[in-house]
């Protein structure tokens, strides 16, 4: 009886943290997307000038690993398939499994697994570390809004590197395919672009875009959200670093298999006999 | 509310338990002096322990109502709870209350020139020019007091606020709140260790040509007595209340 309580009392106080933090999280994102919108005309161009600076850190210094990572997804997929090919003269599948893995799963997934690594790590350590040196303290003083100063551009340069990231990460990915399906044999790129654009549909745009759009904004606002809980000593910082990482990856993860389901919801009714 | 020229008030109240522990009512404006004010205010502690000190530059600082343990305070302009007027007013309000706090940081990735320049790149950007003129000015002001000697040949408003000492970075944040010509500027413990910055501030606003106010926590402060005594006010009497004001013509 009494373990029991304790359970339901430790489940309750978990469930109680766990949704403070979600509330703190939609909050941040909420009044940074909006920010803009309740204080009009207030710093345009600093605004905009820290967006960039977020777009050069977040998207251009990303370019070349996401490149790389890319260019070896799409070579083992392209080796992998020329293989099949080989030892069971079957047909060439790179393209389905280009559409289906790389453009549905892989693309969002392990570009946003990178740009958590670097970006939002540094966000959360950077915000942290504005934080405990009292940074923070002294924007609100000269009445700046940190949900505009410091949220919005962030969630906004965030999510429009990562989706840039996320075209990149495809075309460097078809890329490696094309040059390792190229080894000892010739295929044509137009070839394998048309394959692609043939099975290529409206809903994996939409998927690719709700992805991209859910997974920018929610590892930004959790690290935005994990560096401004940083009270007053530097000693919080890798702690808050930390939580952004895991968390963020939990959410990515979670959020990933929601968007599956729901993009495959139609098929998975009528298998499992809901419709 | 009004224009900002219209800022009548400026009363804050602050309570432990259901005991009032301090209130204020300051008013900027006076029939006796024309054209733009400055008050200098500055205290150094208001009770047995430094967190009260703590709390009401928390409460200066972040101009919201404060409410944490069992100390509550509740800021009013004009007569009207700070948290029912619109947040544009807020904003305004905000500028007209500068504090130079012992707790305060510059932004570690700007130089020193555009941490002082960033409230009018935000706020005031008609006013850059103006006050880039009168930021760059400041070098020979610090140049005369002998700041950033250390760093000679190097331009101290180039520097980053880690490159500074802390007394320094702090004499920066002071000529930023002095920028923006608040009608209120709050130093914390201006009497204790600081005095020299005070003037260097001081010093600074007075080349605008501005009107000066100073209040005074607690006039058995000698530094303070010092600072007043030697540039401003050499009869200024003391006073037994925590806020006193005497007004003057610079």
């Amino acid at each position: 009886m009494r373990a029991s309580i304790a359970t339901g009392l430790i489940f309750t106080s978990r469930f109680n943290a766990l949704w403070n933090w979600s509330s703190d999280v939609l909050q941040t994102l909420y009044l940074g997307l909006t920010s803009p919108v309740r204080l009009r005309n207030q710093g345009p161009r600093e605004i905009v000038s820290i967006i960039l600076q977020q777009i050069y850190f977040t998207g251009f210094q990303a370019l070349l690993p996401i490149c790389v990572l890319a260019f070896a997804v799409g070579g083992v997929i392209g080796f992998q398939s020329h293989m099949q090919e080989l030892l069971f003269a079957g047909e060439n599948w790179v393209e389905k499994v280009f559409v289906t893995v790389v453009l549905r799963e892989l693309a969002p997934l392990l570009t946003v697994i990178l740009v958590i690594a670097r970006s939002c790590t540094a966000i959360a350590a950077e915000l942290g570390s504005m934080k405990a040196h009292r940074e923070l303290k002294g924007l609100q003083l000269i009445g700046i809004d940190l949900n505009q100063f410091i949220a919005f551009p962030r969630l906004v340069g965030g999510w429009l590197s990562l989706a840039a990231l996320t075209i990149y990460f495809q075309f460097a990915a078809l890329f490696g395919a094309y040059v390792v399906m190229n080894i000892g044999r010739s295929y044509s790129l137009k070839t394998l672009v048309d394959h692609i654009f043939e099975l290529l549909r409206v809903g994996d745009l939409g998927l690719l875009l709700a992805k991209t759009t859910l997974f920018g904004l929610g590892a930004f606002a959790i690290a935005i959200q994990e560096g401004l809980s940083v009270q007053s000593s530097t000693h919080e910082v890798p702690q808050a670093t930390i939580r952004s990482v895991v968390r963020s990856f939990v959410f990515v993860f979670i959020a990933n298999i929601f968007l599956s389901l729901a993009f495959y919801w139609q098929t998975l009714a009528k298998v499992w006999g809901l419709q | 509310m009004r224009s900002l020229e219209s800022l009548e008030s400026l009363n804050f109240t602050l309570q432990l338990g259901k005991e009032m522990v301090w209130q204020t009512n300051l008013t900027p404006s006076s029939s006796e002096i024309e054209g733009p004010r400055f008050n200098l205010i500055s205290w150094t502690s208001l009770g047995s322990t430094q967190l009260q000190q703590q709390r009401l530059f928390q409460i200066l600082s972040q101009l919201d109502e404060l409410s944490a343990a069992d100390i509550q305070a509740l800021p009013k302009v004009n007569g009207h709870e700070l948290r029912s007027l619109p947040v544009s007013v807020q904003k305004r309000v905000r500028l007209e209350i500068q504090c130079v706090g012992e707790c305060i940081g510059l932004l570690a990735n700007r130089t020193l020139r555009d941490n002082l320049l960033l409230p009018f790149r935000y706020h005031r950007p008609e006013q850059i020019q103006a006050a880039a003129l009168w930021i760059d000015g400041l070098r020979d002001s610090l140049a005369q007091w002998g700041t950033f000697s250390e760093k000679s040949g190097a331009n101290a408003l180039d520097l980053r606020p880690f490159d500074v000492t802390e007394a320094q970075r702090r004499l920066a944040l002071g000529f930023r709140a002095v920028a923006l010509q608040p009608l209120w500027l709050f130093v914390e413990s201006a009497d204790y260790y600081s005095d020299r910055q005070v003037l260097q501030m001081i010093d600074a606003y007075l080349a605008l040509k501005k009107h000066l106010e100073a209040i005074r926590s607690d006039s058995k402060k000698s530094a303070m007595n010092f600072v007043l005594d030697q540039n401003l006010y050499n009869q200024i009497q003391s006073d037994t209340v925590f806020w006193s004001q005497r007004k003057a013509v610079v």
